[in-house]
């Protein structure tokens, strides 16, 4: 026995089956198909897809779907296009910064340096300096 | 030894059986409800044809007469086209259904209960007769059903009488499980106290 049925009365439930019986006529549930259609029909209102919600939003996707692997595939390629361009591009930078730092290194220091000019401004530091 | 496992084998490709069936049920019905939800009517048709009964049952639970339970179905399988477009068809359409079509046997009992209250109608009058209403018995059950709260009242015929289990119960009358449990068990002893008298010998 289900652990519902422990205080479940099969008299009651058998009459109760018994009361609560639809129909059993074939003809009586033709004619309530015939009177909930007509209902409807004169009710008017569209069942239509298109007329919001998530429905809608599916029957907007549909036409595209088809395209769905074929968009993932040009996305992927696309990514990695990309992301091979930014690498390339970054070693090449890096390259260059080396070869700027190894040939700045290589030049004598007192040619890179610059004598100090009379002009007042360039004054200043040893000005300072002094006190 | 031999006959056993031919007969297991057998059991084995009958359940097979059915569940391709069931399976092949639910892509039709699916099929109906996309092509319901593009317009076509007779598409719509099908499902009313498939779910009336179980959509009577349902209402009939909620409300004590024939003609209510059937204006609940109608007025549930309205809604449901109207609401149609909202719906997912991946989704079982009966469970759907039937929560649509007990809101619309709840909201006729409400309304039939101010009705009845204003005008002091006998709940029991009904143009419609059935063999059944004439039996003493039936007549003292649906009395005895009457009685209880809209709610027990349902929980109990979708339980005992439909078959229901409480978690679908509690899902078609927005209840939580443990309240569709309750109530069966309160509309139970509710019944067995009303209906004493038909249980002591003559």
């Amino acid at each position: 026995m289900h652990s519902d049925d422990f205080d479940r009365d099969p008299t009651v439930t058998l009459h109760l089956r018994s009361l609560l019986r639809p129909p059993a006529d074939a003809a009586y549930w033709d004619g309530l198909e015939t009177r909930i259609m007509d209902r409807i029909v004169a009710d008017g209102a569209p069942a239509l897809r298109t007329t919001g919600g998530f429905a809608a939003i599916s029957a907007w996707w549909e036409p595209f779907a088809q395209w769905t692997r074929a968009g993932g595939l040009v996305a992927a390629a696309a990514l990695a296009l990309t992301v091979w361009g930014l690498w390339e591009t970054s070693s090449s930078d890096a390259r260059l910064a080396h070869e700027a730092a190894v040939e700045a290194l290589s030049t004598p220091l007192d040619s890179v340096g610059r004598p100090l000019s009379d002009a007042p401004r360039e004054k200043t530091v040893p000005d300072l300096f002094r006190y | 030894m031999s006959r056993r496992k031919a007969r297991t084998a057998e059991g084995a490709l009958e359940a097979k059986a059915a569940a391709d069936a069931v399976l092949a049920a639910r892509e039709q019905e699916r099929l109906h409800v996309v092509a319901a939800q593009d317009g076509d009517m007779s598409a719509f048709s099908q499902l009313v044809r498939k779910h009336q009964q179980r959509a009577y049952a349902v209402a009939r639970a909620v409300l004590l007469s024939h003609e209510d339970a059937e204006d609940a179905v109608q007025e549930g399988f309205l809604h449901a086209h109207r609401a149609l477009s909202r719906f997912r068809p991946d989704q079982p359409f009966g469970a759907w259904l039937h929560r649509i079509v007990s809101n619309a046997a709840l909201d006729l009992a409400r309304r039939r209960k101010v009705r009845d209250t204003d005008e002091l109608v006998d709940t029991h009058a009904s143009p419609f007769r059935d063999p059944a209403e004439a039996d003493e018995l039936h007549d003292r059950l649906r009395s005895a059903l009457s009685q209880l709260p809209d709610r027990q009242r349902s929980v109990l015929v979708l339980h005992d009488v439909e078959g229901y289990k409480h978690a679908e119960i509690g899902a078609m009358l927005a209840l939580p499980e443990g309240t569709a449990r309750s109530d069966l068990h309160h509309a139970r002893a509710a019944m067995r106290t009303i209906l004493g008298s038909l249980r002591r010998p003559a």
